[in-house]
């Protein structure tokens, strides 16, 4: 399966959990995993979009935001502000609020219309 | 590293120059092809540039982690050259430098949030929090992740580690006493 189509496939997987009751983001009691699901679902938009130029071997966050910044540089400032807020949720036991969930959900946006 | 230039075998199909890792080495058509590699990387460079192709490559396989072709793949999968010998000698003097610019950068868009650089025991890793007085709206959050975008614009060997916080997220897990407050001028 070529790379593109398997982070396109990984990026509707994750939509879909997102549409579960349970991760539903404006619902849900788990906004910190919603939030990560969501930022997920950015990170293989990214990739994807990555792929398509050419870009196939991301291997982490760092050449990720290198690659980014090169090739998708009206996404950088999305994609820094996404992985922050999920790096706080996962690592500094940070207890997202509403705001953060709809600050989530903005930021998904804006990488689905620009990536 | 050894260049065996003066053997160049051929295999009907094109040459190559046949470079080994370790003297005695068995041919291994595949190690070849990662040699043909470096060889074609290095050989692109001009002459007062191409051993920075070496020292970029030892870079990479020194600050790397994994299986040593893994490493290896990932370089040639990267930019060219992303750490030469300027970066590599003056490695340690990029940091302040980097962490002053980006305070400019911040002033330009407007923000003026205090930034702390925090030591890092990798000379080519940034440390950087932005600490704001009350809780950022998601354009400035945005605005200081382009801006970050713009510093590795600047410096493309350095690795930039950064976050932005509020006063609640810097009250629960409060910056370690050696940050360093980064001014317009100085760090």
């Amino acid at each position: 399966m070529p790379v593109d189509t398997e982070h396109e496939w990984q990026a509707t997987h994750n939509a879909r959990l997102l549409c579960e009751p349970l991760l539903d983001p404006r619902s849900t009691q788990y906004p910190d995993w919603a939030i990560n699901v969501m930022f997920y679902r950015a990170v293989h938009i990214i990739d994807k979009a990555l792929a398509c130029r050419g870009v196939i071997d991301v291997r982490n966050h760092e050449h990720r935001k290198k690659s980014i910044a090169r090739h998708l540089r009206g996404c950088l400032g999305y994609f820094q502000a996404f992985e922050e807020l999920s790096r706080k949720t996962r690592y500094e036991v940070m207890r997202p609020t509403r705001t953060d969930v709809e600050d989530a959900l903005q930021l998904l946006s804006n990488i689905e219309r620009g990536a | 590293m050894i260049a065996q230039s003066s053997r160049i075998p051929h295999d009907g199909i094109c040459p190559c120059n046949d470079w080994t890792f370790s003297p005695g080495k068995e041919r291994n058509w595949a190690g070849d092809l990662v040699d043909m590699r470096i060889w074609a990387r290095a050989s692109a460079a001009s002459p007062e540039n191409n051993r920075r192709v070496l020292i970029s490559l030892a870079s990479h396989m020194l600050h790397g982690s994994g299986l040593c072709h893994e490493s290896l793949r990932r370089w040639f999968a990267g930019p060219g050259l992303t750490c030469g010998v300027e970066d590599m000698r003056y490695g340690e003097d990029l940091c302040p430098q980097a962490a002053v610019d980006f305070v400019q950068l911040l002033g330009r868009k407007g923000i003026t949030a205090e930034v702390y650089c925090l030591p890092s025991a990798c000379s080519h890793e940034l440390v950087l929090r932005v600490l704001f007085p009350y809780r950022p709206s998601l354009e400035e959050r945005v605005e200081v992740g382009d801006a970050m975008g713009d510093l590795m614009d600047s410096y493309p060997a350095l690795s930039i580690d950064l976050m932005t916080l509020n006063p609640q997220e810097l009250a629960r897990r409060p910056l370690p006493p050696s940050a360093v407050r980064v001014d317009q001028g100085v760090l």
